[in-house]
């Protein structure tokens, strides 16, 4: 049973009662809510995902409400509760959406200990996995969206999860778009499903993709490691890419990892070996066609 | 002190302090002082290690005893290695 299959009111009755179990690759979580915005994100964004029992086990129990308090009389709120802890302070409630977004990022970088978990969209073809890790406003997500309208399966645009034997592990949940990017995303590819943009978040406006069906049918298929690019968006920058040392390239990943410091040695072989068989470069783009291309012919060199 | 975690990728050695947890890529001459001293049986000064990169271990540059001792005192300060008492 995925999402979809929950008909009429039926998602929004799950949501407010035992919560919705939705598997996202290798996690599951429970998420209740009694807003309207969080049924319809899900049912826009997540209508792919396949649903687990009522009673199966989930690694995470979140829900997405209004806090409790006489302020969201004055102006109303949405908090993210996390196993009934209130690890945020809570946002505006047409943020509900983002929230649930961020929070379930937070849960997975925070706690999924038994991955080493990088900031960095990953995606994937023909069996060869691309890792893009980078900070904010480097440009990171919109590659990714614009790699996956030209056929890239989506693993993640946010968190890179490297398991013990060095592969990725998929979790493809929808892009988040920030600002002039939903524009760019929304003339580079008519499909793309975006959702209703959110303004005057932390971020800027938001708004999110729905990763596509096929990657999300394909969640529970690891991807080997082969390419490590560091992308950069600069106005007016042709599409350029940059061989990259991969000691360099090995101090990125340590720079843009959550739990590198909890995973110790283990963690630095595990870098270590996987920077190894990538191929590392630095990419700066503008045009997102142009960018495509480029990656379509590395996908191809790398065969 | 423990000895650092080591890896070198495409000739440049990457370390990690087991005792911090802190990873620093090292450029070639430091990096290669500093497998010197993990792999020296006992303890080194600037003039015993530049004797030994003016034998065996030939950098691009020579090395002057200035800059090793810069280099050393490098390493002592982000842990990598320790004085000990002469």
């Amino acid at each position: 049973m995925i999402v979809a299959d929950l008909a009429g009111d039926a998602l929004h009755d799950a949501l407010k009662g035992p919560g919705m179990r939705v598997r996202t690759g290798s996690v599951v979580v429970c998420v209740r809510s009694s807003l309207p915005q969080i049924a319809a994100g899900l049912a826009l964004h997540y209508a792919n995902h396949a649903l687990e029992p009522d009673d199966a086990f989930a690694d995470f129990h979140v829900a997405v409400d209004p806090p409790t308090s006489m302020r969201r009389w004055l102006r109303p709120q949405v908090q993210f509760y996390f196993d009934g802890q209130v690890p945020f302070r809570p946002l505006p409630l047409d943020q509900a959406f983002p929230m649930l977004e961020w929070g379930l990022n937070w849960c997975v970088s925070a706690h999924c200990h038994q991955y080493l978990a990088l900031h960095a969209a990953v995606v994937e073809r023909d069996g060869r996995a691309l890792l893009l890790p980078a900070p904010p406003g480097s440009g990171k997500s919109t590659l990714c969206a614009g790699l996956i309208a030209r056929g890239w399966r989506l693993l993640s645009d946010e968190l890179a999860l490297i398991d013990a034997s060095g592969m990725l592990v998929p979790m493809p949940r929808p892009v988040s778009l920030k600002n002039a990017s939903i524009d760019v995303i929304r003339r580079f590819d008519e499909r793309a499903m975006i959702g209703p943009v959110i303004h005057d978040t932390i971020k800027g406006s938001v708004a999110h993709m729905t990763p596509p069906a096929e990657s999300v049918r394909r969640a529970m298929m690891r991807a080997a490691p082969a390419l490590i690019v560091l992308p950069r968006y600069r106005a007016g920058a042709a599409a350029t890419l940059v061989p990259l040392g991969k000691a360099q390239a090995f101090m990125e990943l340590v720079r843009n990892a959550f739990n590198y410091h909890i995973h110790g040695e283990s963690g630095f072989e595990l870098l270590a070996d996987l920077v190894q068989r990538c191929r590392c470069y630095e990419f700066e783009y503008q045009d997102l066609d142009e960018a495509a291309q480029v990656f379509n012919r590395l996908a191809g060199a790398s065969a | 002190m423990p000895v650092p975690q080591r890896r070198v990728l495409d000739g440049e050695l990457v370390v990690r302090d087991r005792s911090s947890g802190a990873t620093h890529l090292l450029s070639q001459v430091s990096g290669t002082i500093l497998v010197l001293l993990i792999e020296s049986e006992s303890s080194m000064r600037a003039a015993d290690i530049a004797h030994v990169l003016g034998v065996t271990a030939p950098t691009d540059e020579p090395v002057t005893l200035s800059e090793i001792d810069r280099i050393l005192l490098e390493l002592e300060r982000i842990g990598l290695v320790a004085r000990v008492p002469a």
